[in-house]
């Protein structure tokens, strides 16, 4: 498991991340936007992708002080065991909530939009079925899962976009400034938490190629934010404001809007595959990472007894929910909201430690 | 353990062998391609489901007539009693034997009664029910819907479904029928500064519209008073209007003309142009659009001021006096001619919309761009202020052609 035997390439990684971070653009989860940007929410997006990069370059400068660790075996050298178990227990929480709102929304949508008379169990089955077997084949079949998939998903979500540019109305950007930019910023601050999946880097940074890790990790938040930016705007200019605030499942309807003659409707079938394996590939990400982490809680050498456990407790998380409205609020109250802060705050307490003591070998990525 | 796991896989796919929940033969579905609102006669709504009968599509036997509530042989039509619209499809499924299914449905139609009461309440439902589509049409009929829908039997067409949309599809060959989705209806109802419409659609009248054979612009009709015989049960012109979701008046075909330049879904027209220099006579052009409407929004005194630059284009498609217009240097009276009719049509549509105080022109979309936030353009208040705007028009128009002659020789 030497970081200096990459298994995991450099391409690869910046799609588990980026797909990892911008596959909540298919749920309700950007809607919360336009309640705060209004119509310029586009905005906001560019904002959250800033932080998110700031974060990605705070936990990159962590990751390099300690070669061959990742970020819960640092803060166990760090912060100490005790300390350390309420991280790791953070980080847990954040994988397996944000799995199970995820996936407890794209079932809802399935049931919503196509398969209105099946229950919502057999739909939540079937996704934890396969994405839990892509998981226990471990990280490298994830990664090469998603790296088969991201061509097929970046090319159907640009046709998505493509097609409904002659519904575009540009007079949605107006007023240009929104609700005015001072609530534009502080509103974006309600979506910091778009971009804590980062921590996604601080897990697989064994994998990694030796020197890429700064790289890999801006690269994927880019790239997810322009996807966030993208399925931000679009929705906007097609809508406007104020409807687009009523969507359930805004790059849904996009797909349902679709109409090019008698022949060219109801073509959201076949944007499926956009909807099922961008959050299919969250969840195998997300089972895998929570597996990471119980392992290094427990301080076992094998993930694959936990995929189970990560499986059935984001199972359990996905059915709290009373309705899928509730947990699209969760989604984004406990994860949109407060979650990058406090990873931050944990990454700048162990970078703060590890200063003061003076420890770390330390990696310099341009020698490299 | 590999076999383990494979066997669990195995025995999880066996559930799939009974086959899918959602599972649906087409052939075991009522495709409903219409629904009809009116007032109810026993219940609080009327509502008809127009069914399509593939037997006879396929078979063509559009002639025949179809077992059930009017129709032709490729539908048929059924009017339910009920307090809301989709209690009426529950009931549809107690009346016909294949479950009906609202996913290919074309025309939302209103009688002019209840879209007068309002329909916001029912369009909701479209908005939020998985199987509507956005991609719909909104229709306001003239007498009861159930009449409209039962009567309307295609001529041309076995398939009912195609003759909705290719009647719909009118839109882009006359100025007459407004292009709005119900979309554009939806998005236009819950937007500040503009206000939406529907299709103007009416059953054929049959007694004669007007008394004497006075001189009528054929833009001035609208569905239901276009005096005619023979040809299709439905006529579509004209648009109606909606404020708060209650329908409050009725364009006819040239304010639909005038609203579709402004919204940018003018295709082309044919324009009578009274000629100068022979007042019973006409001159008659196509016209497109040359580029889209410019439009520049002031606020003066509070107050907005709209100027408007109307570019078009198109061809001499007759001269009935015969008089010889088509020499480089007398075209500028046919042009003089076209551009003083539109210059009418405009203004008299402008000042229907400030009579109607509703902006359905769409001016209130350039006016936010002078705002810069949300709020400060919520505040304006567009509504109030619109009926108050002043107008500068502009109207340009070129002949780019003759048609296939080049001038005129006079009759001898």
């Amino acid at each position: 498991m030497s970081r200096f035997r990459p298994v995991v390439g450099a391409s690869e990684a910046i799609t588990l991340l980026f797909i990892f971070i911008s596959s909540k653009v298919f749920l309700t989860y950007t809607v919360f936007y336009y309640h705060k940007g209004l119509n310029a929410s586009w905005v906001i997006p560019l904002i959250t992708t800033i932080a998110g990069v700031v974060v990605a370059l705070l936990l990159v400068a962590l990751l390099n002080r300690y070669p061959g660790l990742d970020l819960v075996e640092i803060g166990e050298e760090l912060a100490g065991p005790y300390l350390n178990l309420l991280f790791a227990f953070f980080y847990l929480a954040l994988l397996l909530l944000g799995a199970g709102m995820a996936l407890r929304g794209t079932s809802e949508g399935v049931v919503s939009g196509f398969l209105t008379d099946t229950p919502i169990s057999l739909v939540i089955a079937f996704f934890i079925t396969g994405t839990m077997v892509v998981s226990y084949l471990g990280l490298e079949a994830v990664a090469r899962t998603a790296r088969f998939f991201v061509s097929v998903l970046v090319v159907t979500a640009l046709v998505l976009v493509a097609l409904t540019i002659p519904l575009w109305h540009w007079d949605a950007f107006f007023p240009l400034l929104g609700p005015g930019p001072l609530k534009l910023l502080l509103g974006s601050l309600n979506f910091t938490g778009d971009f804590v999946q980062i921590i996604l880097l601080g897990l697989i940074c064994h994998f990694l190629p030796a020197g890429r890790i700064r790289a890999i990790g801006v690269g994927g938040t880019l790239i997810a934010g322009f996807f966030l930016f993208l399925f931000t705007t679009v929705p906007i200019l097609v809508y406007d404001y104020p409807p687009v605030t009523e969507l359930m499942l805004p790059s849904f309807e996009l797909a349902r809007i679709i109409n090019m003659g008698r022949f060219g409707q109801r073509m959201e079938v076949l944007f499926v595959p956009l909807w099922v394996f961008g959050n299919m590939i969250f969840l195998s990400i997300s089972y895998y990472a929570a597996a990471v982490v119980l392992t290094r809680i427990c301080k076992l050498r094998d993930y694959r007894p936990f995929v189970l456990a990560a499986t059935v407790l984001t199972a359990v998380i996905a059915f709290i929910p009373q309705n899928v409205i509730q947990a699209a609020y969760w989604s984004q109250l406990y994860l949109g909201r407060y979650s990058l802060g406090m990873l931050v705050a944990i990454i700048l307490l162990l970078l703060l430690i590890s200063i003061f003591r003076g420890k770390g070998g330390g990696l310099d990525e341009k020698s490299n | 353990m590999k076999k383990v796991i494979s066997l669990l896989l195995i025995g999880f796919l066996l559930l799939l062998v009974p086959g899918c929940y959602d599972y649906n033969d087409p052939d075991e579905i009522a495709w409903v391609l219409a629904v009809g609102l009116d007032k109810g006669k026993q219940n609080k709504l009327t509502v008809t489901a127009v069914v399509a009968v593939p037997k006879n599509i396929a078979g063509g036997g559009g002639g025949q007539p179809a077992s059930g509530g009017g129709g032709g042989g490729g539908f048929f039509t059924v009017s339910m009693e009920s307090p809301t619209f989709l209690s009426a499809l529950e009931l549809l499924d107690s009346v016909v034997d294949r479950r009906a299914d609202l996913s290919h449905i074309k025309w939302f139609v209103f009688s002019r009664a209840l879209a007068e009461e309002g329909i916001a309440k029912y369009i909701d439902v479209m908005a939020r029910f998985h199987q509507f589509r956005r991609t719909s049409h909104i229709i306001v009929c003239e007498g009861r819907t159930e009449d409209f829908l039962s009567k309307g039997v295609p001529k041309l067409e076995d398939n009912v479904g195609k003759y909705y949309e290719l009647l719909q599809r009118g839109w882009r060959y006359t100025e007459f029928i407004p292009f709005d989705t119900f979309e554009s209806f939806y998005l236009k109802s819950k937007m500040p500064g503009v206000a939406p419409l529907g299709i103007l659609a009416s059953l054929n009248r049959k007694e004669p519209v007007y008394t004497g054979n006075s001189q009528k612009e054929k833009g001035n009709y609208q569905a239901g008073k276009i005096p005619r015989k023979g040809g299709g049960e439905l006529e579509f012109m004209g648009a109606a209007i909606f404020k708060g979701g209650k329908m409050i008046a009725t364009l006819n075909g040239n304010q639909v003309g005038v609203q579709k330049i402004f919204d940018g879904t003018m295709k082309r027209t044919f324009i009578n142009a009274p000629d100068p220099k022979h007042p019973n006579d006409f001159i008659i052009v196509e016209a497109k659009p040359r580029q889209n409407p410019q439009v520049d929004v002031q606020i003066i005194d509070g107050y907005p001021h709209i100027a408007v630059d109307i570019k078009m284009e198109g061809e001499v498609v007759s001269i009935q006096s015969g008089e010889n217009y088509t020499t480089p240097d007398r075209l500028y009276i046919i042009e003089n001619a076209v551009e003083k009719i539109l210059y009418k049509e405009i203004s008299d549509t402008l000042a229907k919309s400030r009579e109607i105080e509703a902006d359905f022109l769409g001016f209130g979309l350039h006016a936010k761009k002078l705002f810069l936030t949300w709020p400060e353009w919520v505040a304006y208040n567009w509504d109030e202020k619109y009926p108050e705007a002043t107008f500068d028009i502009k109207v340009d128009y070129k002949v780019r052609r003759t048609g296939l002659l080049h001038e005129m020789a006079p009759l001898q």
